[in-house]
């Protein structure tokens, strides 16, 4: 991957956490999470090791947009092992809608489990319905979005080789 | 495919390294060893004009909301004034506090709890108004306790049920003399949180429901005569002692202390003119 295009799909991390925030502002919820759809997208096209890169990015763009996470690096970590198991769920050839949601509920479920589990760890409260919800949530969008960040992907490389 | 085999393992490395430095990074602010604002105001600087960008504008709603909380911010602001004004009038009001020169206090702090709720309370009163050790606190309702220390602008007060005050009292319409302080004479048992115990010094003749009032100090310091400290609800049998102790459960609860006052009587200087009986 070129510098540019690590570029651009980092500032694409970036605008999804921003929104992230920018639509609880405005008691939008609850939200699928954006981050992680596109580490789905990007783990099931280019596998593990760019599905761990993605999570790493998308993690620390959450724990840094303001007002930002109390524990910096945490969710890097864990979008990290989220993104690097879900490139272990890539397969050859043509990826069905199932697939997709299936790693996105796997992902999603691991952050929004890290995030439960923490917080029952400081015992603050935890409403697991929502949780529930923002995980079909991510899962639905994934199925939707997903296939549109494949499609640019390729467009991508078809525009580079020909 | 040849050129990826030679790539895959350079970006796994890369990828291990970025999680080591995340891992390090997140030990570092979990410990505490290192002060991570910096990074996070650089985020804020560079993303936060992003963020206010797609963020919520201010319309006519959000004018509106921010009108309503300072309105009611305010309102709530002169509410609590009213209230403490109330109260220092009631407390200015109260009969048994009648003669008593007062200055009135508002509670600023709370010590840290004893085993039965809090022992200590600053006041925002001191010596710049006259304020000295050894005085007696009181509200409407009775006695709270005594000020121990003395700051220019501040004093603290040791609450009854402290373990170190025991207050002289006059107890029910009979006036049984006797002791109340939070630890219990010997042999009887312990007083539960937030009750004094009640010590006579003569036997008997206590019943519940009797109103204990101080027996007063000489110069009224610490404690004026006739200020209510509590009511009798526990009257325990004597067995193999003495006399028979009881509880007192204080007519003022330290948790909702507010406005209170400070006594602050001149310690009589005049002679008590003299009187014939019967004449």
């Amino acid at each position: 991957m070129r510098p540019l295009g690590l570029l651009a799909r980092t500032a694409l991390l970036v605008l999804a956490a921003v929104l992230l925030a920018a639509l609880a502002a405005r008691h939008v919820r609850p939200v699928p999470d954006l981050v992680a759809v596109l580490v789905v997208g990007w783990a099931l096209w280019r596998g593990p090791v760019a599905g761990a890169l993605a999570g790493l990015a998308g993690g620390w763009a959450l724990d840094l947009v303001p007002p930002g996470a109390d524990l910096l690096g945490l969710h890097a970590l864990v979008y990290a092992g989220a993104g690097l198991l879900a490139g272990r769920l890539r397969v050859e050839g043509p990826v069905g809608a199932a697939r997709v949601a299936g790693t996105a509920l796997v992902v999603s479920g691991l952050v929004e489990g890290a995030d439960v589990l923490r917080a029952l760890s400081v015992r603050a409260p935890v409403d697991l319905g929502e949780v529930v919800v923002r995980v079909l949530l991510t899962a639905t969008v994934a199925a939707l979005v997903v296939p549109l960040v494949v499609r640019a992907e390729r467009a991508v490389v078809r525009r580079r080789f020909g | 495919m040849t050129r990826d085999r030679h790539r895959r393992p350079r970006g796994r490395r890369v990828v291990a390294g970025l999680a080591v430095a995340t891992a390090l990074v997140l030990a570092l602010d979990l410990s505490g060893a290192v002060d991570t604002s910096p990074v996070r105001g650089l985020a804020a600087a560079g993303l936060g004009p992003l963020e206010r960008a797609v963020g919520p504008r201010e319309d006519k709603a959000a004018r509106l909301r921010a009108e309503n909380t300072r309105l009611t911010t305010r309102l709530a602001d002169t509410e609590q004034r009213l209230a403490a004004a109330e109260r220092a009038d009631a407390l200015l009001d109260t009969p048994t506090l009648r003669g008593l020169t007062l200055v009135a206090a508002r509670v600023v702090g709370v010590g840290p709890s004893g085993p039965a709720g809090p022992e200590r309370v600053t006041l925002d009163v001191g010596a710049r108004d006259g304020v000295q050790t050894d005085r007696a606190v009181v509200t409407a309702d009775g006695l709270v306790g005594r000020v121990v220390a003395v700051g220019p602008w501040t004093c603290d007060v040791l609450l009854l049920g402290g373990r170190e005050v025991a207050v002289g009292v006059r107890v029910g319409p009979r006036g049984v003399l006797g002791e109340v302080s939070a630890a219990a004479p010997a042999g009887a048992p312990a007083p539960k949180p937030g009750t004094l115990a009640l010590a006579p010094v003569t036997g008997g003749a206590l019943a519940t429901g009797d109103t204990v009032t101080t027996l007063g100090s000489p110069g009224d310091q610490p404690f004026p005569a006739g200020l209510v400290v509590g009511t009798v609800t526990a009257v325990d049998d004597a067995r193999g002692r003495p006399t028979a102790g009881g509880v007192v459960t204080p007519a003022v609860a330290p948790a909702t202390l507010d406005v209170v006052g400070v006594v602050l009587g001149e310690r009589r200087a005049q002679p008590r003119p003299s009187a014939t009986a019967g004449g």
